[in-house]
């Protein structure tokens, strides 16, 4: 297999483990509901089309941001349509009993969800991921993604991005969201040869 | 009438009628430099303040004209002299350079504020009067910017909006 | 008379859910802290029975207080209670002297079974 073949089905992978496992903990927020995920795909995302990661530019999503250091460092952003959260926190069984500001659920939420899917990659490498606390702003997706891409170091004009959905059935519709990951690129390196050190012994 | 696309760390160019569109702009800010004699307007979608320092050796492998605010002034003011705009009378609007993430004790690096802050600085240097300009909040922004009628529309989702 | 507790985490809502659980289940929560400095300060002010500790945080993070305690009062009782359930991160957790280690999200029994066992003198 080719270096670049190799390193994408690496993140790939990566990409499974960690919403196959913030899925579980998603599931049992929601009181032990069906969520269903997506294979992740793995892109290089020209920093000009970074704004359309999410579909609409446009469109209003509640979004967490949460940078994560470790042996491998980046940024996760956790989303949902606004009119999911909602919708969300009606199955989380606590949320009927506990009058809670919706912000609050929401950081909450991503941060069991993002550490979750941290976890799941820490357990790849045996490195310890330390997430931060989610920063969360409700607003059009491609300004999000924007403004996370230029928090981070960047040394060139485009990002590799591990970009999962995941959805539930709620009525008639699904309700989706998404977690992407944003690995810096210095640190992916070591993160790749980790894991071959850990897969391939 | 056509409406131009302007992506991130783009430059676009338009005359005479049109229409310069910046979708979901975060901590960019998205400048417009108009000339309204010859009725000839450019938009550039500028993503980081500087092209030294902060962020090194970036300029040598960006091939976006308006990655960053302090080398975005000039090439967007070339951009619009080259499609005939006079030198003597050209104006500056700009939306853009919000704080999302803005909660978070003052810890998080305020790229909007710098990126707001390095296009006025530029721009200023270059003598380039600013006839508008919204900056800063804690919300994304849709950026446009029309020809005959040189007005700013900017909408940010929910109900707020504004022109200018 | 009723275990008091006090309750580290930076969210809002999750310190209200651990509240409302633990005061249904018979425990008093005598304070509540939302970062590793506060929760220092307060456990030193209020010398709770239990304390249920959160790691992400800010300002201070959770293994931190959770050191910076025990260098004070090495009989302090504390149950982590953080959704970074990473090996290496569990083990420093109960070699620095954490009493159990839960990771979130958690079932309400666990939690009220985690006080309980540390209350009796057992450890995880």
């Amino acid at each position: 297999m080719e270096a670049r073949e190799w390193q994408l089905d690496v993140l790939k992978e990566a990409g499974t483990v960690g919403i196959g496992n913030a899925a579980k903990a998603l599931s049992s927020m929601l009181c032990d509901r069906m969520v269903y995920v997506s294979v992740p795909s793995v892109r290089f995302v020209p920093l000009s089309e970074a704004a359309w990661i999410w579909g609409d530019p446009e469109a209003i999503i509640l979004a967490a941001y949460v940078p994560f250091t470790g042996g491998l460092s980046g940024s996760a952003v956790f989303g949902l349509p606004e009119d999911a959260v909602r919708t969300f926190m009606r199955f989380m069984s606590l949320a009927a009993e506990v009058e809670c500001e919706m912000y609050s659920i929401f950081t909450e939420m991503a941060n069991i969800v993002v550490t979750s899917y941290l976890n799941a990659l820490s357990s790849m490498t045996g490195w310890v991921l330390r997430p931060s606390v989610p920063r969360v702003a409700e607003t059009m997706a491609g300004a999000v993604i924007e403004s996370v891409l230029a928090l981070m170091e960047h040394t060139n004009d485009s990002a590799t991005v591990i970009d999962t959905t995941f959805s539930l059935e709620g009525g008639h519709r699904l309700l989706g969201g998404r977690l992407i990951l944003v690995p810096d690129k210095m640190s992916l390196c070591g993160f790749l040869q980790a894991v071959e050190a850990t897969y391939c012994r | 009438m056509i409406e131009e696309i302007v992506r991130t760390g783009e430059i676009k160019v338009i005359s005479r009628e049109g229409c310069l569109t910046a979708l979901g702009v975060g901590s960019c800010v998205a400048l417009v430099l108009y000339d309204p004699g010859r009725l000839v307007a450019g938009m550039a979608h500028i993503f980081l303040p500087f092209s030294g320092n902060g962020h090194k050796s970036a300029m040598a492998s960006s091939f976006l004209p308006a990655k960053f605010a302090d080398t975005a002034v000039e090439a967007l003011h070339a951009a619009i002299l080259k499609c005939g705009a006079s030198t003597g009378g050209i104006l500056a609007k700009m939306a853009g350079g919000a704080n999302l993430f803005d909660s978070f004790q003052g810890q998080a690096l305020d790229v909007g504020k710098l990126n707001g802050e390095a296009v006025k600085k530029a721009l200023s240097e270059m003598g380039i009067p600013v006839t508008g300009a919204t900056l800063g909040g804690n919300f994304g922004r849709t950026v446009r910017f029309y020809l005959p009628s040189m007005r700013m529309k900017i909408v940010c989702g929910f109900s707020r909006e504004a022109s200018i | 008379m009723a275990t008091s507790v006090l309750v580290v985490d930076d969210t809002a809502f999750m310190r209200l859910t651990l509240k409302n659980l633990l005061t249904k289940n018979g425990f008093s929560v005598v304070g509540e802290a939302e970062n590793g400095e506060d929760a220092v300060q307060k456990y030193f002010e209020l010398k709770p029975d239990v304390v249920t500790m959160d790691i992400t945080m800010p300002k201070m993070d959770g293994i931190v207080a959770l050191k910076s305690i025990l260098q004070r009062d090495p009989s302090a009782k504390i149950i982590v209670c953080s959704a970074m359930g990473q090996k290496p991160l569990v083990i420093e957790a109960l070699a620095s002297g954490a009493k159990d280690f839960i990771v979130k999200p958690f079932q309400p029994d666990r939690v009220v079974e985690a006080l309980n066992k540390v209350m009796s003198g057992g450890s995880a």
